[in-house]
């Protein structure tokens, strides 16, 4: 039972966030500097998905190396993203650099 | 990502193709979400919880950094009032999404929003917020949206059953190197959006404070990283502005 309504409580903590901006302020005018602060955020929230997925994979301090295939999978997946401006077409081309550095380096 | 797309001109599209171009959209990311709702099926059993409390936590929280830490907060025989808070703690970041979601759905139902803001997880919120922003989803959002992440919810429960039935046999994520088509897909979006300094400001700021707030707990870093980087991004473009007051603004096409 009190399993029950941890889980309850935990899934009212994890869905409130993303449902309570939705249901009171939408429809209302942002102030511009908020607009543009949102504007960034984005980019700003992948970065700080990605920059430690890539640069501490085992959580282990950062692994800046050639021997960690993160480093060279990421690098390979940003440039091709660069050139290309194609999603499927980097993602795909940058998680092939990611395995096969796994599996040179073994 | 654009080749089904209709053209500019074209008529509105169904209430049929915007539901499913909502899941092809997220269709991709089904590459790493199998493996991770395997994965989570046999953590939960493994962290001593009943199928039932598995299944249950994980249709609940509908997030997987949610599910695994609480499932190791359980383990560690972690006080309800803990594990709760850092549920809601790790919840932080979804604030931020729903927040700049608010102008886009001004004609979306209110029990709608309840659907929409239920499914909204990373992978949800990049792809519905690129779309929003070039004008390529006007009508029927929220089917996009039902598409978008009905799709990941389903597979990602489904997964999670079939990770409870292996029990044990199944192999590390992480030693397979499985968590990392969701980074390259990240990754993608990133290089695909920056198209100007400030957005490279953004992100590089963002990424150095993240990783010098690698000590925080319970995610805080990300969330500080990304409010650095906004607020970076964001005071660039003000004083951009500010130096040129004609200076126009028409092609920001920004992440």
């Amino acid at each position: 039972m009190s399993m029950l309504l941890l889980i309850i409580g935990m899934g009212l903590c994890s869905f409130l966030p993303r449902y309570l901006p939705l249901a009171v302020l939408a429809g209302r005018e942002l102030p511009a500097v908020v607009e543009t602060l949102l504007k960034y955020t984005p980019p700003a929230v992948l970065a700080a998905l990605v920059f430690p997925a890539v640069l501490t994979p085992s959580g282990k301090g950062i692994e800046l190396t050639l021997a960690n295939p993160y480093v060279i999978g990421g690098v390979v997946t940003f440039a091709a993203g660069m050139v290309s401006k194609r999603f499927l077409l980097s993602t795909s081309i940058g998680i092939a650099a990611f395995y096969m550095s796994r599996w040179l380096i073994g | 990502m654009s080749a089904t797309d209709p053209p500019p001109g074209a008529p509105p599209p169904t209430p049929r193709q915007v539901f499913l171009a909502g899941a092809r959209s997220t269709m991709p990311f089904l590459a790493s979400a199998i493996p991770m709702g395997i994965a989570g099926g046999v953590l939960g059993l493994s962290s001593g919880l009943s199928e039932f409390a598995t299944l249950g936590l994980a249709m609940a929280v509908n997030s997987g950094t949610a599910q695994f830490v609480g499932f190791a907060l359980i383990a560690d025989g972690a006080s309800w009032p803990a594990i709760i808070l850092t549920t809601l703690i790790l919840g932080l970041r979804m604030l931020l999404y729903s927040t700049i979601l608010i102008p886009y759905v001004k004609e979306v139902p209110q029990r709608w929003r309840i659907v929409l803001g239920f499914g909204l997880i990373d992978e949800v919120f990049f792809v519905a917020i690129d779309r929003l922003r070039n004008g390529r989803l006007t009508h029927h959002k929220h089917l996009f949206f039902l598409g978008a992440s009905g799709l990941l919810y389903v597979t990602w429960m489904t997964c999670t059953v079939i990770g409870m039935s292996l029990g044990s046999a199944v192999p590390d994520v992480e030693k397979l190197g499985l968590d990392f088509p969701v980074t390259a897909m990240f990754i993608a979006m990133l290089a695909i959006g920056l198209t100007n300094w400030r957005v490279a400001a953004a992100i590089g700021s963002a990424g150095v404070t993240v990783m010098l707030a690698q000590g925080l707990p319970y995610n805080l870093g990300v969330v500080l990283a990304a409010i650095v980087g906004a607020v970076v991004g964001a005071g660039c473009e003000l004083a951009t502005r500010r130096n040129q007051p004609k200076a126009s603004e028409q092609k920001e096409n920004v992440a």
